[in-house]
């Protein structure tokens, strides 16, 4: 019973942590264009401002979901980084590239959200070495422990 | 030869001190003894023959298919108990690497990380484990 509160409290708190920060960026990204507005204006002419603002915090809603409860497999001991990284991008990427096609984030052409995609998968390359490296560095240091410890006994 | 206890909540490990005239071989004898002294040691079984472990001698102690199984140099042991429980009750030098396996640090000899991210850990014996990324930390608190 309080597995399933504490999950549906997880699902709705990440629901809304990604719709903020969705619409958060969409907002600050339209400030440069002096516009200030939540939505693109080529997504608003489409639906409406209305329908438009509502769809595209449903849509981040989804990625906060999938992005935030997808970090699980991140702790889970059966994937490896890269296992863990290319899941979590698999999860992530298609619903990222499809909301950026639907909101206009990047104009709405095939090239443009592929090139989106391509800087997402790049963005999940890097979070891969990153935790490589940390790792590594993780190892060298046990691995150097070890190794004073065996010269402190002989 | 007469004993006395004192109670002193400060030591955290336990320590026995001899008085005696001269160190006799008698007395020689006695501190090995102590020495050699392993608390509540961990029974286990092989081949069905109940065997007492010296705790120092174990490599590792991980879970499979629902058991619980202790491998030393030289044999592997089934014991009668939980790696939680076991992990309560193991030394410091003890630390836990997955949630399946709990390994003796003076057993270790190093450790190895491959590209995809899998960490393997060698241990005495020509053993070998996988060690889970969040209990890396817990290796190096343990070896410090």
């Amino acid at each position: 019973m309080n597995v399933n509160k504490d999950f549906v409290k997880l699902i709705v708190m990440c629901f809304i942590a990604g719709a903020l920060i969705g619409d958060g960026i969409a907002w600050i990204l339209s400030l440069d264009n002096g516009m200030g507005s939540l939505v693109a204006p080529e997504f608003a002419n489409d639906v409406g401002e209305p329908l438009a603002i509502l769809i595209q915090t449903v849509l981040c809603g989804f990625m906060g979901v999938f992005g935030l409860a997808g970090s699980k497999v991140y702790s889970s001991e059966r994937f490896n980084i890269l296992q863990a990284t290319s899941l979590h991008a698999v999860m992530i990427t298609p619903l990222v590239m499809i909301t950026c096609y639907i909101c206009c984030w990047t104009g709405r052409s095939l090239k443009s959200v592929l090139v989106f995609g391509g800087v997402m998968v790049m963005m999940y390359i890097i979070i891969w070495i990153t935790m490589y490296i940390s790792c590594r560095a993780q190892v060298k240091q046990i691995n150097e422990m070890l190794e004073k410890r065996r010269n402190e006994k002989q | 030869m007469r004993t006395e206890f004192f109670e002193d909540r400060n030591i955290d490990e336990t320590t026995v001190i001899v008085h005696a005239s001269s160190r006799t071989e008698e007395v020689e004898e006695l501190m090995e003894y102590i020495r050699a002294f392993t608390p509540s040691p961990i029974a286990g079984y092989s081949d069905g023959v109940l065997t007492k472990l010296k705790k120092d001698s174990i490599i590792r102690i991980y879970s499979k298919d629902k058991r619980v199984y202790a491998d030393t140099v030289d044999a592997s042991y089934l014991l009668k108990s939980t790696l939680y429980r076991l992990e309560e009750e193991l030394p410091k030098n003890f630390v836990r690497i997955s949630n399946s396996e709990i390994v003796n640090s003076d057993k270790i000899l190093r450790m190895d990380l491959n590209l995809i991210g899998t960490i393997k850990i060698h241990l005495e014996g020509n053993m070998e484990s996988f060690v889970s990324r969040r209990y890396v930390s817990r290796v190096k608190k343990v070896l410090l």
